[in-house]
């Protein structure tokens, strides 16, 4: 009993010193940096925990009536014109082979056309602006990754991570600036030249671009997931290495201090690794937080895109039909974009939780 | 719109016509004419109680110039389909084509300005 009593304030010496190491090597590192909304400051702070299918579902429902509202009103809006389209078209049926005829079906091709370029543009815009913040917050958050992971012992992983991550990066910001927009272009002049009356059937066309923009895509995806696994879990291995060779020779070579330096140098690297929770959790929020709402209103979007193009078929506007079938097409480009955005940085995330040094 | 009232219009119409087919013949493409304007009057006072709510839900999502290029494009193919049939039940299917060439370019005209538009968004 005595014995316990005299163990007791010991422990909790021990636990307070680990609370303050953490305290200082996460002030450190510069965690206090990746403040963000979708974060609280207790949660930052490790004071509170952070639950990711809460902040799933919080994220979703905060978007939701937003996006469903806009979507709803802009099928409402697409709708009348189809309708007007439709009509037009059934006039056109009452007096088949007039000259009126192409003109109906440019007009209508045209007001649709100007109607879901707009809605695009706006799409587009508001992903592009999405990914951009991302890349800016990853970009913030990837010197405290790499610091934590020096802190903790592997000083290569941490070169071998940030070095994949920051060729990510850079490849999604070149996507933001430099194809997506000439990608929309190319994928609407397509689908709108096919919807014109009297031109060739231009349909292999935009769905080779999409083909194509999407095997890009998936292949970018695998080589920089590939890429940033393998080498964070080669060199995470290689630095165990290092790190138990360090310690055993601490240990032999060095008398009285040899074994006192490897028993900090481990409580040095547990405390690293409960931050590294915490900013892994972060930046798993976070990154959940910007993506997923322009996810839930590009998929949105999409799904009412599908239900005009079936709509449109039933009243008669077929060619109209065949242009919202070409660009639905083109948001499943947006969506893998952002899917596969997601998911390499919640592996790197996952990695960098996970990737420790063996003590 | 009462569908009924409009039967009974068109089949008031086709008496008066049968009628006047054996009484003055040279008269039948104008009551065919006035009874058409009358038709196309009633329908289209009808079609725009319908259509306000529509043009108003437009109009709040920036669609009001989509939908007024489409309502003109409706309105000149009605004028010019009317004018079309009017002429060949008269016999001049020339000026029918004349016509319908009419409407061709007002409604291509009637593009133009929201085609420019669109390019200048690329």
């Amino acid at each position: 009993m005595k014995l316990l009593l005299l163990l007791l304030p010991l422990v909790v010496l021990c636990l307070c010193g680990f609370t303050e190491q953490e305290e200082s090597i996460a002030a450190g590192v510069g965690t206090d940096t990746l403040s963000h909304p979708a974060v609280t400051e207790e949660e930052l702070s490790g004071e509170a925990p952070i639950l990711l299918w809460d902040k799933l579902w919080s994220i979703a429902t905060e978007a939701a009536p937003a996006i469903f509202g806009d979507t709803a009103a802009t099928f409402g809006g697409l709708m009348g014109v189809l309708l007007l389209c439709s009509l037009i078209h059934a006039l056109r049926h009452l007096s088949p082979g007039s000259a009126l005829t192409e003109a109906c079906a440019f007009v209508t091709v045209l007001a649709v056309s100007g109607v879901v370029y707009g809605l695009f543009r706006d799409l587009f815009t508001y992903t592009g602006q999405a990914l951009a913040a991302f890349t800016e917050y990853l970009a913030a958050l990837l010197p405290v990754s790499s610091s934590l992971l020096i802190a903790g012992g592997n000083t290569s992983a941490a070169a071998a991570s940030s070095a994949g991550f920051s060729l990510f990066l850079t490849a999604i910001s070149l996507v933001c600036s430099s194809v997506l927009f000439p990608f929309l272009q190319m994928s609407f002049s397509v689908g709108f030249a096919a919807a014109l009356p009297g031109t060739v059937d231009l349909a292999p066309v935009g769905n080779w671009i999409r083909s194509t923009s999407a095997l890009l895509l998936a292949f970018l995806f695998s080589l920089l997931g590939f890429m940033l696994t393998m080498q964070t879990t080669v060199s995470a291995a290689s630095d165990s290495f290092l790190f138990r060779t360090v310690r055993f020779a601490s240990g032999v070579f060095i008398p009285v201090v040899g074994n006192v330096l490897g028993d900090a140098a481990r409580t040095v690297a547990g405390s690293v690794s409960v931050i590294k929770g915490t900013v892994g959790a972060v930046g798993t929020a976070v990154t959940l937080g910007i993506l997923l709402p322009p996810f839930l209103r590009v998929a949105a979007y999409r799904l009412m895109l599908s239900l005009c193009t079936v709509l449109a078929k039933l009243l008669g506007c077929e060619k109209e039909g065949q242009l919202l079938s070409q660009l639905g097409g083109t948001l499943n480009v947006l969506l893998g974009l952002l899917a596969g955005t997601e998911a390499i940085t919640l592996l790197y995330l996952a990695t960098f939780i996970k990737t420790g040094v063996a003590v | 719109m009462n569908v009924f009232t409009l039967c009974g219009f068109l089949l008031a119409t086709l008496c008066v016509n049968l009628l006047l087919h054996r009484i003055a013949p040279e008269f039948t493409p104008l009551t065919v004419a006035a009874s058409g304007v009358l038709l196309g009057v009633y329908l289209l006072k009808a079609f725009l109680t319908a259509l306000l709510p529509l043009a108003a839900a437009a109009q709040s999502l920036g669609l009001s110039a989509h939908m007024e290029l489409l309502l003109k494009a409706l309105a000149i193919s009605l004028a010019c389909n009317a004018t079309s049939s009017l002429c060949r039940d008269c016999g001049e299917s020339a000026l029918g084509e004349k016509a319908e060439l009419a409407g061709k370019i007002a409604i291509l005209s009637l593009c133009i300005p929201l085609l420019v538009q669109l390019l200048e968004l690329f």
